[in-house]
């Protein structure tokens, strides 16, 4: 009985630690959070890392596509207005055409390994005659041989 | 006590399983870190100069392909010596011979009237660049013709055979 007794008390000291005593799992909620908060965070921007004015662009299958080598971005929009990285210059003319040499330069003195190299986003709707003086300019006036063009996925 | 009777082990545990969340979610997380670096897609073109053009032409490059492409979706294909009509839709078929058996640099002139739309001009190269063999689609070039000068520096359209707009 006694024996009995002191199994049972034993008992009842063995279960107090499970209620009040420190719990032995690790507790993740706070890791949860965490990621939790900066995969919204990663979502959230990733879409505005995209470089350059943002312009509706034409749709391809057949791009290649690069790892971004932070070349110079050149955009022209809807109006003909032409856009160095996110800083708009305005319509092409020679003052534009000069203040685009500069930045492009300065660009390619930044990263050397870009030099010669200029990414060209357009609007997919603007009408060639307005792309051309800005391609030929490029050539003509930035010496680029080989110019790469901004495309989008194409949707099936 | 009565609900640590619950607790005991082999019972049912009332706490849901986060395990396989916190392992989704840290996946999609990597995902996301390994993606940053965005890739741009991009169709690249060669824009030569007019000199080196036409030195190419003459010694190395032989029959060259140039495609003049209208507002109203017609496509004329030169050969350097004739002009050929051609559909958008047959237009891989129609360059196809000036691909078979070259070994040289493999390279489409392109032109285009001044209203094409951009979405355009992008689609026919992409057309261009879906014959080649290569998953990289950069063993075909797509080279822009460049266009003669007027006496004020402007490009001409009346001698590639565009329609002209309206005089004011």
């Amino acid at each position: 009985m006694a024996k009995g007794h002191g199994r049972k008390h034993r008992h009842g000291v063995g279960k107090k630690p499970s209620l009040d005593a420190v719990r032995n799992d690790i507790n993740v909620t706070p890791l949860v959070d965490v990621v939790l908060v900066l995969l919204i965070i990663f979502m959230v921007v990733t879409p505005l890392m995209a470089r350059g004015h943002e312009v509706p662009l034409p749709r391809t299958h057949n791009h290649s596509s690069k790892k971004d080598a932070h070349q110079p971005v050149v955009a022209i929009d809807q109006n003909g207005d032409v856009y160095y990285d996110k800083e708009k210059l305005g319509q092409l003319n020679p003052g534009t055409i000069d203040r685009l040499r500069t930045s492009v330069q300065r660009g390619w003195d930044e990263r050397p390994e870009t030099t010669g190299m200029i990414y060209v986003k357009a609007q997919s709707n603007l009408a060639y005659g307005k792309i051309y003086p800005l391609l030929l300019s490029i050539n003509e006036d930035l010496g680029v041989s080989s110019i790469d063009l901004a495309t989008a996925e194409a949707k099936e | 006590m009565g609900i640590s009777a619950g607790g005991k082990s082999g019972g049912p545990k009332s706490e849901i399983n986060i395990t396989p969340l916190v392992d989704v979610v840290l996946v999609l997380l990597i995902i996301f870190l390994v993606t940053m670096p965005i890739m741009m897609k991009q169709v690249t073109l060669e824009v030569p100069r007019k000199a080196d053009t036409n030195i190419e032409d003459v010694s190395s490059l032989g029959k060259q392909a140039t495609i003049l492409v209208r507002p109203d979706g017609t496509i004329t294909l030169s050969d350097g010596e004739k002009d050929t009509p051609v559909q958008m839709t047959d237009l891989a078929a129609a360059l196809r011979p000036f691909f078979d058996g070259k070994t040289t640099t493999k390279m489409v002139f392109v032109d285009y009237c001044d209203p094409v739309p951009w979405t355009q001009v992008v689609s026919t190269m992409d057309t261009i660049r879906s014959m080649a063999s290569d998953k990289d689609h950069d063993e075909i070039k797509v080279a822009l013709k460049m266009r003669d000068k007027d006496s004020s520096g402007n490009p001409r359209l009346d001698d590639v055979g565009c329609p002209l707009p309206p005089a004011q």
